[in-house]
């Protein structure tokens, strides 16, 4: 939702919404108190969605009719009582002045404190941003979800069991469940000293700058999935729909999507296209464990690499924790071939040189006399798209209710409203989640579904999404690199266990008895 | 093939929610999170139930997320929403994924608009959430506890009717009626009216007036 | 207040949730009221062989069909002619398995499916049946037409299989399943009588209808050269893939005496007695074969037994020669057993590769050592009211060598002496100017000239009605165990008997001495029970002890050749008990029980369920018997030297039955959920376009 403001005429309580926090914070407000005057627009940008209370039209509303308006009194159609001014809680430290209104400002200082209105728009401002933070995060894990689910479902090659990899030796064949917990156990501590290992090594490699050996390692392991293990995904994938195809076809195909693929991670390549490969060689690592670790381990294995996971970024000594810091300390970009990142530097750019040229051209559009017509169909549309939107390239207020004042900024506003959104809002040029990130959170849900119910499944994806986005959260109050896996998988876990042994049982025969909750 | 099942009743249960999601929510990303914050909510509520389904006699939670905001009627669609769209899912997605194989249900006594049964009840009852979501809250809001009352009531009546399934006859049009009450309360509650239907169907022209002054730009609408 | 609704509601919801407590409670899924499980173990499957495929395939994705049981001639009319449903699966009794009604279906286009009911106590039998050619091995006997021996043509005018339909060795494009269980053929029945059955006047039912998806998708086609090729590119990347098995097993052979390499074989000194060990049928799971393999086997194992009990007398004799008792593997599929055995005596590794410095080995024997050659075929259904009265067959072509002759004479003249002696068996000699029935000894004739003998229940044509058939069981033989009946002549009775003459006549030529040898019955008995009826029986399970329990089932033994890695549990038993009957008892732990290579002359077995753990020393072990096609470099596979036959892989076998909608509901509901998205579209789109007017929610802005 948009940062909105709502006054609630009962209570006399302005309360903000905190969708992200999911929390509420409340604050009373004095209301700005604005001559009808024209040629004097308030503060900030319209808000719309102000609530009405139940059942009022909207020709009935007071504010809409001509009497309220010829008064000079304070009004606004978003109050219906004078309140008293003043009294206003004090904002929280650090919002900024609202310099960026411009000179129009200055003349509203007396009438109404100062920021209010401000820093409610900046934490909307932020929680829209954050929000979009996090929206942008969730489509690529539920994608790389959907194409491990999709494959899970179809092609049974990635849940037969029978070969395993030479990190997990125990292979849970005795019947006792106590043994194969035991089992599990060593394979997934196994599996986490070749981790810990490795990474180890990995470290020691960055620090002493040896990028080579780093980028010919990424290289290899990116070749190893993007020919290999995608020629046994096609095969597999061919063979479970029993289509045919020719080796030549087939060798022209993989050929040419591993290529491309190396080119658009390693180097240059549409910022859409490296996505998805990333997405998709995510999902092809979360199918081979899928396929080749056993029951238990998978889900001993997951819980033992989370709390690795807490461990080595947290904690001072963790290796990720110090792979970031150096990576930090040198300002380099961490390799690009581990990390998912749905924003570019360029990109960004770019994105805010197009809106301010869009801008430019709307005011240059504005025809300063004459020319109805265009004026018209223009303002018909700004107005009907405008009214409902809020958004920094004009200020519209209400002359009366036939009259709309639409102040389009000027350039050097806009710069100044740039400069100051870039500084606040845009602190890190987006968020990167890590590419093991994706593959864990892909292999729970995926090994969720795998046993056919999909009750468990939804229930997984949801608390892993839930999951995620606390974690987006906890990234934005504290800032600094946090772990994607401990909570999702946490949650995960729980849900899945829970839903499985528990809800299952129940919502089966709900369903087939046709009972609804 | 039973593929063709699986989409109808799929696109009969979710079709419209999958339309309100798709135009109202999915531009905001902030709506979206709620979307899912209110499906996980059901399923922590879900999930208390069945611990004590499977222990001893149990009791449902149902999560009292206070919302006020400025469009919190768009908010509570929004909750209302989730709650609908994960418990219908919760209820129907395992029977859409049986429904896929070559056979039909039927053969064992059942009767043979069982799916079709489920697909409505599944829509009626995602629609019920939703509406039970704006009414609960403003009736939590603006203490109208007769609105709690009937929010309360409405929900154990829509349950308790659908244990006499397989009676369709009845159970069917019960729970219709009930979904299309507690929309037209949701609708007058968040503030429609049969003269806003006529607006809005009206869709009065406005005329733009405009005027010019020191580079000002003032336009005049005219509702005609 | 939050506190207060959430006690409320939590209240409210606790009486809903008892009431639905109060339901009963076993949690099922949807699926299991849509879809009933019919036993699909027992499917027709696909075999190739050098030039062409046999047998059958469902689709990938399995084959579906109405269902139509089909009790009469007029059933079968009314699905071509006026059934409007198609495709049908046809549910038959076994009277309608002809190549006629399964040529007409598929012909017919109608058919995408047939299953057969087998009702235990309903047995609709045909008078005779069986699967196999007229002339079972004919391409691969001694008397084949590329052989252009004045024989060649004998069989086709005077056939020893009259009953035969080649049924085995037509393809079919449609799956057979075979059902044996109960509930499933009463399912099948009920469904039909609910859903399908026409009226009285023909009338055909509407929709929804009941149908069964038949699901046995074979990996392989065309014939064995090809898929052998494709199984040799298959392994060669990440997963292979069996597109098809070469048939392979084991056979199993032991001598009287040891043979050692240390000790040279005299020139035709050993005589072979053989018998087979497997049948066939069209369907997976199911080879009873009773008749075919199993008394001829019993026979030979009670025989050995008997004849080992004397052993320390023929230690002591002075006549140098040995009899080596073989089980034979294959030999429904072209001798494959028989004609590998042949083939390492000619290479000269029978049974193994010599080597140089070990000292235990097992002697070296070629098709120069051999004397003279034994074979029981069928011979369960000699049985008379005064006995048992059994033929010899003898092979004319190398019979006109007068030294072979001679032998040959010999030998039934020592069969026929011992038969009179006990009484009420009756060695008759066949036309000795008929070619050999279908044996193993013809393998060997097609290599080397040696007198033997083929002893058979029949004189011309089979006895065996259902000669490799599903029917040739225990009732085809009758058997009844002792247990069972109180007839004075039984089954085993006459199967000892015959093991008797046997042995008595291979003692004489062991020691020269004459002794009437009597077999043990209680034995027989309990061998014939437990292949025939029930293969869990408390024998196999003593000797069986260290195979997996879910071996057991207790059915009749399944007597296929199988493939390597297959159904192994037949062979292995049948090996552990032989092994106990040409074996003797010593005093060896169980950890020292063991064998340390497979080239000794003598191997060691642990019986832990044996008088609470015996060790037995036996001469008695397996060899491999697969076709040497496979082993031969660019083999031919057209030249039919040698069998080819192999059978294809395949994921699974499975049937179910179910419900079908009508494509007009189908429709409806697709049709019904398109509306029901672009009219929730429309509306939606319609209002939150005017959510300002509908709701009064915007607010113009503020005033200037």
């Amino acid at each position: 939702m948009d940062g909105h403001v709502n006054i609630d005429r009962d209570d006399k309580v302005v309360a903000v919404e905190d969708s992200v926090n999911k929390g509420v914070k409340k604050k009373r407000r004095s209301q700005n108190q604005e001559d009808a005057s024209g040629g004097q627009p308030p503060t900030q940008s319209i808000q719309p969605g102000a609530q009405n209370d139940g059942g009022v039209a909207l020709d009935t509303n007071a504010a809409f009719s001509n009497d309220h308006v010829q008064e000079n009194g304070p009004q606004g159609v978003v109050r219906r009582h004078q309140r008293g001014g003043g009294g206003a809680e004090q904002e929280p430290a650090g919002s900024a002045p609202p310099a960026r209104r411009g000179t129009t400002q200055e003349t509203r200082q007396s009438r109404h404190p100062p920021g209010e209105w401000e820093e409610v728009e900046e934490e909307e401002e932020e929680l829209k941003y954050g929000a979009q933070h996090v929206i942008k995060l969730f489509i690529p894990v539920s994608l790389c979800m959907l194409v491990v689910v999709a494959t899970v479902s179809s092609v049974t090659f990635y849940t037969e069991k029978g070969t395993y990899l030479l990190y997990t030796p125990f292979h849970e064949e005795s019947q006792s469940i106590g043994d194969k917990v035991y089992d599990a156990l060593r394979n997934a501590l196994i599996l986490l000293g070749v981790v810990v290992a490795l990474t180890i090594v990995l470290i020691i490699l960055y620090k002493k700058r040896c990028y080579k050996i780093i980028h010919g390692w990424l290289l290899m392991s990116s070749l190893l999935l993007l020919f290999i293990f995608t020629i046994i995904y096609m095969m597999e994938l061919l063979r479970g729909y029993n289509l045919g195809m020719d080796w030549i076809t087939v060798s022209i195909c993989v050929w040419n999507f591993g290529v491309m693929g190396m080119v658009s991670i390693h180097w240059h390549g549409p910022l859409r296209l490296q996505q998805a490969y990333l997405i998709f060689i995510a999902s092809l690592m979360s199918l081979m464990f899928i396929k080749y670790l056993p029951e238990y381990t998978l889900w001993m294995v997951l819980a033992v690499i989370s709390i690795w996971d807490l461990v080595a970024v947290l904690s001072p000594k963790g290796p990720l924790r110090i792979l970031v810091e150096t990576a930090q300390e040198r300002n380099e970009p961490i390799f690009p071939a581990l990390i998912y990142s749905y924003t570019r530097m360029t990109q960004m750019l770019l994105e805010m040189e197009q809106w301010r040229a869009k801008l430019v051209h709307r005011e240059k559009e504005i025809p300063q006399g004459g020319g109805m017509q265009k004026m018209d169909m223009w303002l018909e549309m700004e107005m009907l798209r405008l009214i409902p939107f809020h958004k920094n390239n004009a200020r519209i207020c209400l002359v009366n209710y036939y009259q709309l004042n639409i102040q389009p900024l000027k350039l050097d506003e806009i710069t100044k409203i740039d400069a100051m959104e870039k500084d606040k809002i845009l602190p890190e040029r987006g968020v990167k989640l890590g590419l093991g990130d994706f593959i864990f959170y892909s292999v729970l849900v995926g090994k969720a579904s795998s046993y056919g119910d999909w009750n468990t499944t939804i229930a997984c994806f949801i608390a892993i999404l839930i999951g995620l986005c606390l974690t987006l959260i906890m990234l934005a109050i504290f800032k600094k690199a946090l772990p994607a896996l401990p909570i999702s998988i946490t949650f995960g876990l729980i849900f899945y266990f829970s839903t499985s042994l528990l809800v299952v049982p129940f919502t089966e025969q709900l369903a087939s008895e046709q009972v609804y909750i | 093939m039973t593929v063709a099942q699986f989409f109808g009743c799929a696109l009969i249960a979710f079709g419209p929610p999958i339309s309100m999601f798709a135009l109202t929510i999915a531009k905001d990303p902030i709506r979206t999170i709620m979307l899912v914050a209110s499906s996980f909510f059901w399923l922590l509520a879900l999930l208390f139930s069945s611990i004590l389904y499977t222990l001893s006699p149990s009791y449902r939670t149902p999560s009292s997320l206070e919302l006020s905001s400025l469009s919190y009627f768009r908010n509570c669609l929004v909750s209302g929403l989730g709650f609908g769209m994960i418990s219908g899912a919760f209820s129907l997605v395992n029977v859409l994924a049986d429904m896929t194989g070559p056979g039909t249900i039927g053969m064992k006594g059942d009767p043979y608009n069982f799916f079709i049964a489920s697909a409505v009840t599944s829509l009626a009852f995602i629609m019920l959430h939703v509406f039970w979501g704006i009414l609960f809250v403003n009736a939590i809001h603006r203490r109208a506890y007769l609105q709690l009352a009937y929010v309360i009531l409405c929900h154990m009546l829509a349950s308790c009717i659908t244990l006499i399934n397989p009676l369709y006859s009845v159970t069917i049009p019960t729970v219709w009626i009930l979904t299309i009450l507690s929309g037209v309360l949701a609708f007058i509650v968040a503030g429609g009216s049969h003269r806003t239907i006529k607006a809005a169907i009206g869709g009065h022209p406005r005329v733009l007036q405009v005027t010019t002054s020191d580079g000002n730009t003032t336009a005049t609408v005219n509702e005609g | 207040m939050a506190a207060v609704v959430s006690c409320v509601n939590r209240l409210l919801a606790h009486i809903f949730v008892l009431l639905v407590v109060l339901m009963d409670v076993n949690g099922n899924r949807v699926k299991h009221k849509i879809y009933e499980d019919i036993q699909g173990d027992m499917a027709c499957f696909k075999r190739f062989n050098g030039t062409q495929e046999i047998g059958c395939t469902s689709k990938f994705s399995g084959n579906i069909g109405v269902v139509h049981v089909v009790e009469s001639k007029e059933d079968l009319v009314w699905v071509y002619q006026r059934g409007p449903h198609q495709p049908y699966v046809l549910a038959i009794t076994p009277r309608f398995l002809t190549s006629e009604v399964l040529k007409e279906a598929q012909n017919s286009g109608k058919v995408s499916g047939v299953v057969v009911m087998v009702e235990e106590n309903k047995l609709d039998l045909p008078g005779g049946f069986s699967g196999e050619t007229h002339c079972p091995n004919h391409e691969l006997g001694l008397y084949n037409d590329s052989s252009q021996s004045e024989y060649s043509g004998y069989c086709w005018k005077e056939p020893w299989n009259p009953n035969g339909t080649s049924l085995l060795y037509m393809s079919w494009s449609f799956p057979i399943f075979l059902i044996d269980n109960e509930t499933s053929i009463n399912n099948i029945r009920d469904y039909y009588k609910t859903f399908n059955e026409p009226g009285t006047d023909g009338e055909p039912r509407s929709w929804p209808l009941c149908c069964m998806e038949l699901k046995s998708n074979m990996f392989g086609t065309t014939n064995t050269e090809v898929c052998m090729r494709r199984r040799t590119i298959a392994t060669s990347v990440f997963q292979p893939v069996n597109f098809c098995d070469p048939l392979s097993d084991y056979n199993i052979w032991g001598s009287v005496k040891p043979m050692n390499s240390s000790e040279v074989t005299p020139e035709k000194s050993v005589i072979i007695v053989a018998a087979r060990m497997d049948a066939a049928t069209m369907f997976d799971n199911i080879s009873p074969g009773a008749n075919s393999a199993i008394s001829g086997m019993v026979t030979l194992l009670a025989a050995a037994g008997a004849l080992y009990n004397l052993k320390d007398d023929i230690m002591k004799s002075e006549v140098e020669k040995n009899v080596l008792f073989v089980l034979y593997q294959g030999e429904t599929w072209g001798y494959i057993g028989s004609s590998r055995m042949v083939w390492n005596m000619e290479k000269g590794d029978f049974p193994f590769k010599h080597q140089e410095d070990e000292t235990d080995q097992i002697s070296q024997m070629n098709l120069t050592h051999i004397d003279s050659f034994i074979e029981l075929a069928q011979v369960g259904q000699g049985m008379t009211p005064v006995g048992s009265h059994l033929f010899l067959h003898t092979d004319p072509i190398s019979n006109v060598d007068p030294e072979i002759g001679n032998e040959t004479d010999t030998l039934l003249n020592l069969l026929e002496k011992y038969a009179n002696s006990s009484g009420n068996v009756k060695f008759e000699r066949a036309n000795g100017d008929a070619p050999l029935p279908p044996a193993s000894f013809q393998s060997f004739l097609k290599r080397v000239n040696i007198s033997g003998v083929v002893i058979t229940d029949h004189r011309d044509e089979f006895k065996n009605s259902y000669y490799e058939s599903i029917f040739d069981d225990y009732r085809n033989v009758k058997y009844t165990s002792e247990n069972e009946s109180q007839e004075t002549d039984m089954y085993h009775k006459h199967i000892s008997r015959v093991a008797g003459v046997l042995a008595s006549a291979l003692y004489t030529r062991l020691t020269g001495n004459s002794k009437v040898i009597k077999a043990d019955e209680k034995l027989t008995d309990d061998l014939l029970y437990c292949y025939m009826k029930n293969f869990s029986c408390q024998m196999f399970r003593d000797y069986g002890d260290r195979l997996p329990r879910d071996l057991f089932s207790d059915k009749p033994a399944k007597m296929y050749v199988s493939v390597k890695g297959g159904e192994g549990s037949r062979t292995t038993l049948t090996h552990l008990v032989f092994a106990k009957l040409l074996g003797e008892k010593v005093e060896l732990n169980e950890t020292k029980c063991k064998t340390e290579s497979l080239n000794q002359v003598h191997q060691l077995y642990y019986f832990a369920s044996l008088n609470n753990g015996t060790c037995v020393m036996s001469t008695v072990r397996k060899t491999e018997a697969m076709s040497p096609a496979f082993l031969i470099k660019d083999y031919n596979w057209q030249s039919g030297e040698y069998s080819t036959w192999t059978e294809s892989g395949w994921q699974l076998t499975k049937a179910m039955i179910f419900l079908k909608p009508s494509v007009a509901e189908e429709v409806g509901l697709v049709c019904g959920g398109i509306a029901s998205l672009l009219l929730s579209l429309a509306l939606v789109y319609f209002m939150n376009s005017r959510a300002d007017l509908l709701f009064g929610l915007t607010t113009p802005p503020a005033p200037c």
